[in-house]
């Protein structure tokens, strides 16, 4: 069951449409985080969670400490390749919808460590929906990424996903 | 309201509704019938009505509506992304069983000195001799247990 299964079997329609712009609206601004600080980057996320930027602007300033209530995984920094299988068992074990934001050069490709200890990009094991630049990106950066991923999400609605 | 300057001071300057007791007819309500106590309780009553209906409303709804696609890695226990390669309940080795009855014995007999020293000055003398002999008692029973080996591990 659920709502997206729901809307497949009604087909595109004015209850469905209209539903999925609500749905939208909801999951759009109430985007929890799993708290999963990996590297240097993960300093500028719970930069982001302070007083000075704020993410409780958007409502995404509830970090969870379980992936079982969360809806983002923010890789933020470098993944090893020990690290991976875990990274990919925490995004598992999140529950749908979920969204993955990587941030920095180190998720998104490694970065500067062009080595074998390293992931040479989270996108390798976890679909990625925003890709951040920057080495830290600054968290104006990672703002500027959920409000690219709240946008998409309203504009998804309960079409599924592919 | 304010407790400064010339208006009434302690009990009187409160509210009426915060004065202790402020009619002996009705002891529980301010100027009601006593047995208005239970009609008081109604709105935490509609409130606990309340809240257990939006509860089941929203497990309801979020188990009816959301997406559930379980399979076996998504529903293991997590522990923060590892594995587990071992069940959580362990056997543990019958040698603790022995360290915490006798823990349990002497710190339930410890809480005793909390009401005893508290009326220490009124006990006087028959009090710390009183609890002398208690200590003295329990000091036979620890030497008893030390020379039974209670007390060594293996």
């Amino acid at each position: 069951m659920g709502v997206e299964a729901l809307a497949e079997s009604l087909g595109q329609n004015i209850l469905t449409t209209t539903l999925g712009k609500l749905i939208g609206w909801g999951r759009g601004n109430s985007v929890w985080p799993a708290q999963f600080g990996l590297a240097c980057c993960a300093i500028e996320m719970i930069a982001t969670a302070t007083a000075g930027v704020d993410i409780a602007r958007f409502g995404s300033e509830a970090f969870r400490a379980s992936p079982r209530q969360s809806d983002l995984m923010i890789v933020s920094g470098r993944v090893s390749q020990k690290m991976a299988p875990i990274l990919r068992t925490v995004y598992d074990q999140m529950p749908e919808p979920k969204w993955v934001i990587s941030m920095g050069a180190c998720a998104s490709t490694g970065g500067v460590f062009n080595n074998y200890a390293l992931l040479q990009g989270v996108d390798k094991i976890v679909p990625v929906d925003v890709y951040i630049p920057g080495c830290p990106p600054r968290p104006e950066d990672l703002l500027n990424a959920l409000m690219i991923l709240q946008e998409r999400i309203k504009a998804q609605g309960i079409t599924p996903r592919q | 309201m304010t407790v400064h300057g010339g208006g009434p001071r302690g009990e009187a300057c409160l509210p009426r509704v915060l004065r202790i007791n402020p009619s002996p007819q009705a002891p529980f309500l301010v100027g009601g019938r006593p047995e208005a106590v239970l009609e008081t309780y109604v709105p935490v009553l509609i409130f606990v009505l309340i809240v257990l209906g939006l509860i089941g409303a929203l497990v309801t709804l979020s188990f009816v509506l959301g997406p559930a696609k379980p399979f076996k890695r998504k529903l293991a226990p997590y522990e923060s992304g590892i594995i587990p390669d071992t069940p959580a309940v362990r056997r543990l080795s019958v040698r603790f069983y022995l360290t915490a009855m006798l823990f349990i014995i002497f710190d339930v007999e410890a809480v005793f000195f909390y009401p005893w020293a508290v009326l220490l000055r009124q006990l006087k003398w028959f009090g710390l001799i009183e609890m002398l002999v208690f200590i003295g008692i329990l000091l036979i029973a620890l030497a008893h247990i030390w020379k039974k080996g209670g007390l060594d591990w293996e």
